[in-house]
């Protein structure tokens, strides 16, 4: 596989994405409050309906999203030729099968260890997951479902870690440090203990693709294809 | 949905509900229902794990995680 040359006349880098990851986290609390306050103070956010989340995600999504565009377009060549967002012959199957592979076979055998030696289990891991598709009542609250987390998440995530973060990393402190140092924060940022393993050694698959292929269709592949698994699996259930 | 275990003296958050037919002689675990109902009982996951019946009957354990614990990002 051939890597594909990268602009390096871009002034955008580390900067942009911690201010893209700061106003992501504001806008999310910010779109939470207001959701729950439009609601009811005393209600949880986890019982809020699928549409409320939506509303409470595209707070965090204003950051992670406007800040790689419009730094892309300021101060670089657009996202399409700086982040590599386009897809090339393989980059969809290659996605597809690291996103299966991913969760149904490396998840697996990175938590047998921990669910050994713990009193921890497969429900445990899969807790947080539960909570959200428990939500998507009636097909109107699956539409949604898959809207936010199969197909929204995948690609608002990837352009902001793998092709702001990661390639702002990769420029400044080389490739290895720039792929684990943007799966580690992809995995932090979703705020799950016990799923912090699953998450950085997803954001490691999703960086090599990012990193190997030059562009971001096989990672935002694999993302749709990982979070769809899991969505299949507890809806039909 | 927040609501604790109905075991005396545990003040976990509940994980599981569960409910029983005496003429069937079996109690179904699952999930944790919705909504509290008179007629089913919250349990943690420490207890609804070691929920045990009575000689004769039938525990039907429906919470069926998947098998390799599903993960989301988003």
């Amino acid at each position: 596989m051939t890597v594909p040359e990268r602009s390096t006349d871009v002034r955008w880098g580390l900067g942009d994405a911690a201010l893209g990851w700061v106003l992501a986290q504001i806008g999310g609390a910010v779109a939470a409050a207001i959701v729950l306050a439009i609601n009811d103070d005393t209600i949880d956010f986890e019982d809020l309906s699928l549409a409320w989340v939506a509303v409470a995600q595209l707070g965090l999504w204003f950051g992670m999203l406007g800040v790689p565009l419009v730094a892309s377009k300021l101060k670089g060549h657009g996202p399409v030729r700086d982040f590599g967002l386009r897809s090339e012959g393989w980059d969809a199957p290659l996605g597809f099968a690291a996103g299966v592979v991913t969760q149904l076979l490396l998840i697996p055998l990175l938590y047998g260890p921990i669910f050994w030696l713990t009193d921890l289990d497969s429900s445990d891991l899969e807790d947080p997951a539960r909570g959200l598709t428990d939500r998507a009542t009636g097909s109107l609250g699956v539409a949604m479902l898959i809207l936010v987390v199969g197909i929204g998440a995948p690609i608002v995530e990837e352009i902001f870690y793998r092709g702001l973060l990661q390639r702002s990393l990769e420029r400044r402190f080389g490739v290895w440090p720039g792929i684990l140092g943007s799966a580690l924060l992809f995995g932090v940022s979703h705020f799950q203990l016990l799923q912090l393993p699953a998450l950085v050694l997803f954001g490691v698959v999703l960086g090599l693709l990012a990193q190997r292929t030059g562009r971001l269709a096989a990672p935002i592949a694999a993302h749709i294809v990982f979070n769809m698994t899991t969505v299949l699996f507890l809806v039909g259930s | 949905m927040n609501r604790a275990c109905a075991r005396p003296g545990c003040g976990e958050n509940a994980a599981a509900t569960f409910t029983y037919d005496y003429r069937a002689r079996t109690t179904w675990l699952d999930r944790l229902a919705n909504e509290a109902h008179p007629m089913s009982y919250d349990l943690c996951k420490v207890h609804a794990d070691a929920l045990s019946v009575p000689r004769g009957w039938r525990l039907e354990d429906r919470r069926d995680p998947t098998p390799y614990g599903a993960s989301l990002a988003y």
